[in-house]
């Protein structure tokens, strides 16, 4: 059963070698906020950058800098590296300074020959909602443009349902985790989201229903215990902090991250009068993260999914130098803090290999709260 | 020390203790590089000025808003409020020793120090409770992620209304016309928050009253980019950060530095030639020692000052759209920068560049490079350091002299 998992996951670890063989344009994006609805009307493959094939290289420090978050820096070093040669360009959301300044970098150093910067407004007024539609229309436009394409309803309500399946199909997976019935844990779960995100979704959706097919009709077991962790912030993939957290017996059931809950969080109206503004809706809507201005939305989040599942602590993971993150710790904490609910604050990098010296702060917050 | 309860300040609505609390903290306040002003009069207005402004802010009375460093200020003017930006914030306490505590405060409330340190400060000054209590705060994307989550911050901590409007990436009519639109809403929610209804008539005064004082500005601007007159490009730049267009106190500073900047013409007060070196990047206020040793050897041309939007008029017929076109092109971007960083060059002949990369400010670094190559097309010498003006653990002037002294001597 678990080859038929090994096959979704295989859609991101071979990635690089499925993608060049696909028979359309592939567009790169760095942001889970980047509606690959419209890439797929347009018959696109839009993958995500993960900067998980290269660490920091001294160009990619120096022509930025490197004071900046290390996912950044090691997808700047892939494209510097020309790990996305097969791709025809990106497109970039102005979701923090960091990515803003990737797209411009990207774009002198890195070539290609599709560029596009996406605005998503930092807060959610209804005039905020309007121009995100018009936003995403420009980019329909470049679209259609550039490779000469008409994007009609229909694709785009084809796309939307796509994606949708997808979203459904990682929730089903997270939920049948979280119930002891997929032998998955926490890492697996990201590469899940990984490979949905790897610009081959139809394949995607058929080779997760099948392997979750497979454990239909699975008995749950007797719920486990062990303190139950809830993850938010940052860009996040690191496995030997998730190995660290689950070896002292507590079980991660939320995955408040990009690579996690946020990219599969509710779907689309399919049924919507106007599918781009249903779009609109769905992404700016969904926007929780820290970079909107609002932290009380992000708080309120968090508060959800914590009384959803039965939180004990929370594990708050910012990359170094990740403003925004960094910015929202206080209230945060504070706000979880109102709910009984404990944080361990970690300061990270992608990258980060030798753990020791937050090693002792993990054990020693999670074992005391085994119960 | 935690200072907040419930996330809100301890005492955070008592602007008598606040004001006694800047005072004791802003005791150790650096006198020992005082300058002499070169511009004795339009430097005594404009003391003048701060001292009753920051003195009005602790008034009970008073309605005070904390804004991004460039607020369309000329929307809350016309409902009579004062506008405090964190950033000006950050510059006045890191004159004194007192930054130290601030930094140190926002440690112990949890803000991690890998952030900037204008925004640590800011909020730390707020956190030892030395800033008058806001009525309102207005937060945007201005001009960094840091900054606009602080406003958010500022908001829970003084438990106030906040309003927020999203500055639009590229300028375009349909990104115009969307700020303009948020610029409605915000004067609608200033309604809101105080009670006062919109007054077109004064509205227009205010705007008038900035396009006057903006019109000294740049006319002082033209004679600096010609002439050498010591002190002058520094007192522009002081009154640019000032940033109350809208204010009839900003007319008279701009008015009075205008008259003494034609005085000294007159008096053939000119100085010759000096080499001119752009400062790109945060500028520290003029007593700091890199500024202070700077201007021994060349005259210093503050970026800022420059930027297009601190150049432009405001349309009266369409005030809330120039105003929109003023705000974007506040948002930093590598064209933006390039080009802009070039046209401060070619109307100052500027001989070199030093880039003042602030620990921290991942726009400056980012945007650097942008500097750098315009540089290189120009044939400008150019110099780039790291520097941390606000928290002494991030940088030493040693070593920074040492790069500066060996630039220097390649001119
Ligand atoms: S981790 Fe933070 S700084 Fe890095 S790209 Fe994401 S939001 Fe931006
Ligand atoms: S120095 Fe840079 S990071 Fe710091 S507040 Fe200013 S713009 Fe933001």
């Amino acid at each position: 059963m678990t080859q038929l998992f090994d096959s979704v996951y295989d859609l991101h670890r071979s990635r690089l070698e499925l993608l060049p063989q696909l028979d359309r344009p592939k567009l790169g994006f760095s942001s889970i906020y980047m509606p690959e609805e419209l890439l797929y009307a347009a018959g696109i493959a839009p993958f995500r950058l993960t900067g998980e094939t290269r660490t920091v290289s001294s160009e990619a420090s120096s022509i930025l800098s490197n004071n900046f978050c290390s996912y950044i820096l090691s997808c700047f070093s892939e494209g510097l590296d020309e790990v996305y040669s097969f791709a025809d360009g990106h497109v970039f959301l102005d979701t923090c300074d960091m990515r803003k300044r990737l797209y411009e970098v990207w774009q002198k150093h890195v070539g290609g020959q599709f560029y596009h910067l996406l605005e998503l407004p930092k807060d959610t007024k209804p005039a905020s909602f309007s121009y995100y539609r018009f936003q995403l229309k420009r980019l329909l436009g470049d679209l259609e443009e550039h490779y000469g394409v008409t994007i009609d309803e229909e694709a785009l309500r084809g796309a939307i349902r796509l994606c949708n399946e997808s979203r459904r199909l990682l929730r089903t997976a997270s939920r049948m985790r979280n119930e002891g019935i997929l032998p998955i844990q926490s890492m697996q779960l990201l590469e899940l989201v990984k490979a949905g995100s790897a610009g081959m979704k139809e394949e995607f959706n058929r080779r997760l229903s099948a392997a979750l097919r497979e454990y239909e009709g699975v008995e749950a077991p007797a719920s486990p215990n062990g303190c139950k962790v809830l993850i938010s912030g940052s860009y996040f993939d690191n496995p030997s902090i998730l190995e660290v957290i689950e070896r002292t017996g507590a079980r991660i059931v939320c995955e408040d991250l990009s690579t996690g809950f946020n990219y599969f969080a509710g779907e689309i109206n399919e049924d919507a009068e106007d599918p781009l503004s249903a779009i609109a809706d769905y992404y700016l809507g969904k926007a929780v993260s820290a970079r909107m201005i609002d932290a009380d939305r992000r708080a309120a989040h968090i508060r959800d999914l914590v009384e959803e599942h039965e939180i004990d602590a929370v594990l708050y993971v910012s990359l170094k130098f990740c403003d925004t993150n960094l910015m929202d710790y206080p209230y945060i904490r504070h706000s979880l803090a109102q709910q009984g609910i404990p944080v361990l604050f970690i300061e990270s990098e992608q990258h980060m290999t030798n753990i020791q010296s937050i090693r002792t702060r993990i054990q020693t917050f999670f074992e005391t709260r085994i119960s | 020390m935690i200072l907040t309860r419930e996330f809100k300040l301890i005492d955070g609505n008592d602007r008598k203790l606040q004001a006694r609390k800047m005072r004791e903290n802003l005791t150790s306040y650096n006198m020992d590089n005082y300058i002499e002003p070169s511009f004795p009069k339009t430097a005594r207005y404009r003391s003048l000025f701060n001292a009753y402004y920051i003195t009005e802010c602790f008034k009970e009375q008073t309605k005070v808003a904390y804004v991004g460093e460039v607020f369309p200020n000329e929307l809350l003017f016309a409902f009579g409020f004062i506008s405090l930006n964190f950033e000006s914030i950050s510059t006045l306490f890191s004159q004194s020793e007192a930054i130290d505590m601030c930094l140190r405060l926002t440690e112990e409330n949890y803000l991690p120090r890998d952030l900037c340190s204008s925004v640590r400060a800011a909020y730390g000054a707020a956190l030892a409770n030395c800033l008058p209590r806001p009525d309102m705060i207005i937060i945007n994307n201005h001009l960094c992620d840091g900054l606009s989550k602080l406003g958010f911050q500022f908001s829970k901590i003084y438990d106030t209304v906040y309003s927020t409007f999203n500055v639009p990436l590229q300028e375009t009519d349909e990104s115009v016309a969307y700020l303009a639109e948020q610029f409605q809403h915000v004067l609608q929610e200033i309604e809101q928050a105080t009670g006062m209804a919109y007054d077109d008539a004064r509205f227009r005064q205010v705007i008038a009253l900035s396009n006057e004082a903006k019109d000294y500005f740049l006319k002082t601007i033209d004679i600096a980019k010609k002439v050498h007159i010591p002190g002058l490009q520094r007192e522009l730049y002081e009154i640019m950060a000032v940033n109350c267009w809208g204010m009839k106190e900003m007319v008279k500073i701009c008015r009075t530095l205008y008259d003494e900047t034609q005085e000294k013409l007159a008096a053939g007060e000119t100085a010759p030639r000096m080499k001119r070196m752009l400062w790109v990047g945060l500028a520290p206020d003029q007593s700091h020692e890199m500024v202070q040793y700077l201007e021994h050897k060349i005259e210093l041309v503050y970026w800022t000052t420059y930027w297009e939007g601190n150049l432009m008029l405001l349309d009266s017929g369409q005030t809330l759209e120039t105003m929109a076109r003023r705000s974007i092109s506040y948002l930093w971007n590598s064209v933006r920068m390039r080009e802009q960083t070039a046209y401060v060059c070619d109307e100052n002949e500027i001989d070199c560049i030093i880039l003042v990369n602030t620990w921290g400010c991942r726009n400056m670094m980012g945007l650097g490079q942008a500097v750098r190559e315009m540089a290189l097309l120009k044939k400008i010498k150019f110099l780039s350091v790291d520097v941390d003006i606000r928290d002494k653990n991030n940088y030493s002037f040693s070593q920074v002299k040492n790069r500066i002294d060996a630039f220097l001597e390649i001119l």
